[in-house]
């Protein structure tokens, strides 16, 4: 056995994730670090935030990726009246049958887009709470358990702050990451150019790459991959120091912890590896402590980055 | 209904457990975090026990002062290792699963207090005891041992550090085995390297990970070198550097107490015997009989030393050389004086018959000097000269008035002084002389004799004037083994070079400035001229005269001149240009009076630096140190001591810190001049190694990693890894502590590309620390040693310190830049 042959990955797994992410890089020109990263999150079984201008492929972005895990499709454009029904689905009188029947609403697909979701109400933010927590919603004291692979991708505007209400941080942690997609390089702007000229709209149905049964294994062994309990005592002390850091009002949750956890397993198993490094941990640190940390923005990289060099790495010792 | 209430409150009960259970779940988890702090790192634990178990030995070797048995001291010393070493490893190793625990000081009180009582029980029925500071020490030894098993908690850990050093200390003053000072000189850099080491424990989580936090290995070494090259220093430095050493330091006294268990000490107790008959041992004491004994007088030094003067037809010689009125008094002293050897001959002859006598007065002391060493202590004085014997001067009619004045309870006799009005003294200057070993009442003093005690003396008519300037008791002799305070001033000679109102007018009496009437004292004359030719009128002059003989002539304490010659001085000036201090000083008093100038020749004895015991603090005066040499009149009342003697040196005033550092630096700059070859060869060796120490270290890694391979296959890649960590650090590329050796060999390889070699080795590496053991036994071991051999050749400390430079270059360009 060779140092090479040493992952745990299937091929026939990593071949479909690479075909996925082949698909999401058409999808979003020159993001390859973006669809990375949404790629860990949907291994990881966690929600994802993107914070972006309008424009910028976010909703492309959800779409291709539902349309890539065969898998249901729906979004919801929130706005002030928006109701809790509207995301979760209601019960509705049939005429015919004399019957309350349920009517699913949109948390019943297995990717979720929430377009702008900060200008929904908090009430209709928290009915999202349960969904995405718990897997399942809860209509007229009826409990609806949801897609194990329920995926939501929720995005806001961070520009246009009127008649928004902030999510608040209890609804934050429910998210394992937050990115922001960014405005893609001049060479990939003008092929995007280039391939829109001739094309009326863009092809949206295609055949999904990854089956939902192998995206449920794939999370399984994700979840299933090992670590150290050196790199596992890393991540506490990580946690400890954000907890200590005096920028920072309120430090890392165990939940929080434990979503770290996951995503750096995820991040492994996407590598090949069958053990989680602290490169792992370090690696998807931003992405998961941005959402968690109530940072500003402007100051959230530094601040994630400070607490990273503060603590040392596991030592290479026996 | 009711069953709902009983569910609900049941509910309300177990989410207050919940709630209460987290809670104290959190609670838990925020202690044993803040206790992973102020836990001290392993290796500083066994610093510690290392520190307390060489303080328990030195103070058991001390306590058995060579008393005891090797076997019982053995068995004591490996039971007290292995008990402290198997302790401390306990509670490491609970410590991790369980935290401090209130006990430990109750314990800790529990092993004080039964030491402390086993001291009574030792006393009643074993019938031996401890002295009471043992008593107390050995109970410290015990609670700094029990302290250093608990050591993982940094309060213990000093605690026990501090009874140790104290411990060594108290050891350092009594202990009288060479081994033991070894010992403690160990203990002393070790307990250094622990305090650096416990800052750094202390200070290392308050840096930011960012900058540079490496183990300051540098300091723990070079902080304990400072010391011990101060110790080096005057170890090998001579008298010179232990003279400047010791007056940064403090000393030390004793009491009148005394206890039937002690050792020993300055006080014997009850041991101490009145030596009536005869005094073996010498100590401070004012208070000894005054015993009599057959004591050489200052005669028999001069002829054991010198040998017999030759007997002469005086009458006619002397006619020749001293002019009448000096000739008739001479005789009328000689036929007053019933004193031998008032007179001083040069002319001796060579007897080599009785050498015993001489070697058993070798071996005891005539005297012991305490204070600043060179001192002259001036037993006669000699003002005329016939060319062959010197006259003892005599006492004026009227002489110098003393008077018993009580300074601080105790009787000094006040000598007074003559009015002086050129500031030439520098401050009095203390001495204490005790004499052993001589016969004579002339008190042996320094010139300029200001005030004088011996205890209980305070009659002013137990003293009398031996001459003008020479005290003397009125008794056969003096108290043997008593002391003698002596106050004196001794003259500032840079402030004589310097002063201009200097007149060195001669006195008007003529015995001073008297040469013999003899054809070659025009020979003197002209030589003396010669050597002060040039030079301004003053005191370099006589400094002139004094070097002249110092250069060109040598000190031969056998050389003798032949018996039929005239005028030995001449002989020796002129013709064998070698011989006795008392040529010298003839010389250099004739030589003095012909340019002018008033002079005397003093004998006495020389204190000598080179017999300064430095233990005892004090100088011994033997027979072979009777010596000659001269005064000279510089006016105003003031006789300045000179030494024409090569290798006598005259006391100045007291050096200051900043002489006192030159002499230090003078001491160790000869030192290495006579060690020149040994300097260079280190010197060379010391500078490659520093310049080079980065290549030194990595091959000494290298070598380590070769001999040394680790058993598993993941040890071997760990101790790779940690060898290219090491190489990373030496190269100027230290890996940040929150940055992998996978990521910063990446980030380093971005200004070339990684190797696949390096990219085998990372996920090798990853795998041996991250992943489990069935990772890393699913590699060949084969595989593994020759991707860490490929890695090893790969990435050389040479290519990664170009690397290093590189970087250095671009942090310095974009500096600059910005």
């Amino acid at each position: 056995m060779t140092v090479a042959e040493l992952s745990v990955s299937s091929d026939a797994d990593l071949a479909s994730l690479s075909r996925l992410r082949e698909r999401l890089n058409l999808a979003l020109r020159g993001k390859a670090d973006v669809v990375e990263l949404v790629l860990v999150c949907l291994l990881s079984n966690g929600h994802l935030l993107l914070e972006d201008k309008p424009g910028l492929g976010k909703t492309t972005l959800a779409k291709s990726l539902a349309s890539g895990i065969g898998g249901r499709f729906a979004r919801c454009q929130c706005t002030p009246d928006l109701l809790p029904s509207d995301m979760t689905g209601f019960n509705i009188f049939n005429q015919s049958s004399h019957e309350f029947e349920f009517r699913q609403g949109p948390v019943f697909a297995e990717v979720l887009l929430v377009d702008e979701i900060n200008r929904a109400t908090p009430r209709t933010q928290s009915a999202l709470l349960e969904a995405m927590a718990e897997r399942q919603v809860t209509v007229d004291t009826r409990r609806y358990t949801l897609s194990s692979q329920f995926f939501v991708i929720a995005t806001q505007n961070p520009i246009d702050q009127h008649g928004t209400y902030p999510l608040p941080e209890a609804q934050l942690d429910r998210f394992a990451m937050k990115m922001s997609v960014g405005y893609p390089g001049h060479a990939d702007e003008v092929n995007m150019l280039q391939d829109a000229v001739g094309s009326s709209y863009r092809v949206t149905d295609e055949q999904p790459v990854l089956e939902l049964q192998q995206l449920n294994r794939i999370q399984e062994s994700v979840a299933a991959l090992s670590v150290a309990s050196s790199v596992q005592d890393y991540l506490v002390r990580l946690a400890h120091e954000s907890r200590c850091h005096a920028s920072i009002a309120l430090g890392l949750s165990p939940r929080g912890l434990l979503t770290w956890q996951r995503v750096a397993q995820s991040r492994a198993w996407l590598l090949g590896r069958n053990f989680v490094t602290p490169d792992d941990v370090q690696d998807v640190a931003q992405p998961v402590l941005s959402v968690r940390l109530g940072l500003e923005a402007t100051e959230a990289s530094s601040v994630i980055q400070e607490i990273l060099s503060r603590v040392p790495v596991p030592e290479y010792e026996a | 209904m009711f069953g709902s209430t009983v569910s609900a409150s049941r509910r309300g009960t177990r989410g207050v457990i919940n709630s209460r259970q987290s809670a104290r779940g959190y609670a838990h988890f925020r202690k044993s975090s803040t206790d992973t702090a102020r836990r001290t790192t392993t290796s500083l634990h066994g610093l510690t026990v290392a520190l307390a178990l060489l303080a328990s030995l030195i103070f058991v070797l001390t306590d058995a002062d060579g008393g005891r048995s090797a076997t019982s001291l053995g068995l004591q010393i490996f039971v007290e290792f292995a008990a402290t070493m198997g302790f401390a490893w306990l509670v490491r190793g609970r410590m991790e699963v369980k935290n401090e625990t209130p006990m430990i000081m109750p314990l800790l009180l529990i092993i004080v207090f039964a030491s402390l009582l086993w001291e009574p029980f030792q006393r009643w029925f074993l019938l031996s005891g401890r002295p009471f500071e043992m008593m107390v020490m050995h109970s410290q030894k015990n609670l700094m041992l029990a302290a250093a098993v608990f050591g993982c908690w940094p309060g213990y850990q000093r605690l026990s550090i501090l009874i140790g050093v104290s411990l060594a200390i108290f050891c350092a003053a009594i202990a009288r085995e060479h081994r033991i000072q070894w010992l403690i000189a160990i203990h002393g850099f070790t307990a250094v390297s622990w305090m650096i080491g416990s800052y750094w424990d202390t200070l290392r989580p308050r840096l930011i990970a960012g900058e540079n936090c490496r183990f300051p290995l540098r300091w723990l070494i070079i902080g304990p070198s400072i010391p011990l090259l101060l110790l080096l220093a005057s170890a090998t430095g001579g008298q010179a550097a232990i003279t400047a050493i010791s007056g940064f330091l403090p000393g030390s006294g004793g009491d009148g107490d005394s206890d039937p268990y002690s050792r020993s000490g300055v006080n014997d107790g009850d041991n101490l015997v009145a030596g009536t008959d005869n005094i073996k041992s010498f100590g401070p004491i004012e208070d000894a009989p005054f015993a009599e004994d057959d004591k050489p007088s200052l005669y028999d030094v001069f002829n054991d030393s010198f040998d017999e003067p030759v007997r002469r037809i005086k009458e006619q010689d002397r006619s020749i050389a001293l002019p009448p009125e000096l000739l008739a008094e001479i005789n009328a002293r000689m036929a007053k004086s019933e004193q031998a050897g008032r007179e001083f001959s040069t002319l001796r002859r060579s007897t080599k018959a009785d050498q015993k006598k001489i070697k058993d007065l070798e071996s005891r002391a005539l005297l012991y000097v305490a204070g600043r060493v060179p001192l002259h202590l001036r037993m006669e004085t000699y003002d005329v000269f016939d060319g062959i014997d010197w006259f003892a001067e005599t006492l004026k009619s009227k002489p110098r008035s003393i008077a018993i004045i009580p300074t601080n309870g105790r009787p000094w006799l006040r000598v007074r002084c003559r009015s002086r009005g050129l500031q030439l003294h520098a401050d009095p200057e203390t001495h204490a002389i005790q004499v052993i070993n001589l016969r004579s009442n002339v008190i042996p003093a320094p010139l300029d004799l200001q005030a004088l005690h011996i205890d209980q003396v305070d009659r002013a008519d137990m003293f009398g004037w031996h001459s003008d300037t020479i005290l003397k008791m009125e008794r056969k002799s003096l108290p043997e083994l008593t002391s003698i305070h002596l106050i004196s001033e001794c003259v500032d000679r840079s402030r004589l070079m310097n002063h201009e109102e200097l007149t060195f007018l001669a006195l008007s009496d003529t015995k001073r400035t008297q040469l013999p009437e003899m054809e070659q004292i025009a020979a003197v004359r002209t030589l003396a001229r010669q050597w002060t030719q040039g030079i301004p009128e003053g005191y370099r002059k006589i400094e002139a005269i004094c070097q002249g003989l110092r250069t060109d002539y040598t000190l031969d304490r056998s050389a003798r001149v032949p018996e039929d010659c005239a005028f030995p001085v001449g002989h020796f000036l002129f013709n064998s240009k070698r011989g006795p201090d008392y040529q010298f000083a003839t010389a250099a008093t004739l030589m003095l009076r012909s340019l002018g100038f008033s002079t005397r020749l003093v004998s006495g004895f020389y204190a000598s630096p080179a017999r300064y015991d430095v233990r005892n603090r004090h100088t011994a005066v033997h027979s072979s140190d009777v010596h000659f040499w001269c005064e000279v009149f510089v006016g105003a009342g003031t006789w300045v001591t000179l030494d024409p003697t090569p290798g006598y040196e005259v006391l100045g005033p007291p050096p200051g810190i900043m002489k006192r550092t030159l002499s230090l630096i003078t001491a160790a700059m000869r030192w290495m001049l006579s060690h020149w070859l040994i300097v260079l060869i280190l010197s060379t060796t010391l500078s490659v190694a520093i310049v080079k120490r980065p290549l030194l270290a990595d091959q000494c890694n290298s070598f380590w990693w070769k001999i040394a391979p680790s058993t598993t296959a993941r040890g071997r890649i760990l101790q790779t890894a940690r060898l290219l960590d090491d190489r990373l650090r030496l190269a100027g590329l230290p890996r940040p502590s929150g940055v992998t050796l996978t990521k910063w060999l990446r980030q380093q390889s971005d200004r070339r590309s990684i190797s696949s070699v390096q990219r085998e080795f990372l996920s090798l590496a990853d795998m041996a620390a991250y992943g489990t053991e069935n990772h890393s036994n699913a590699v060949s071991p084969a595989v593994i040693e020759e991707c860490c051999q490929r890695i090893l050749r790969d990435l050389t400390l040479a290519e990664l310190q170009r690397d290093g430079h590189l970087v250095s270059g671009m942090a310095l360009a974009t500096g600059n830049c910005s």
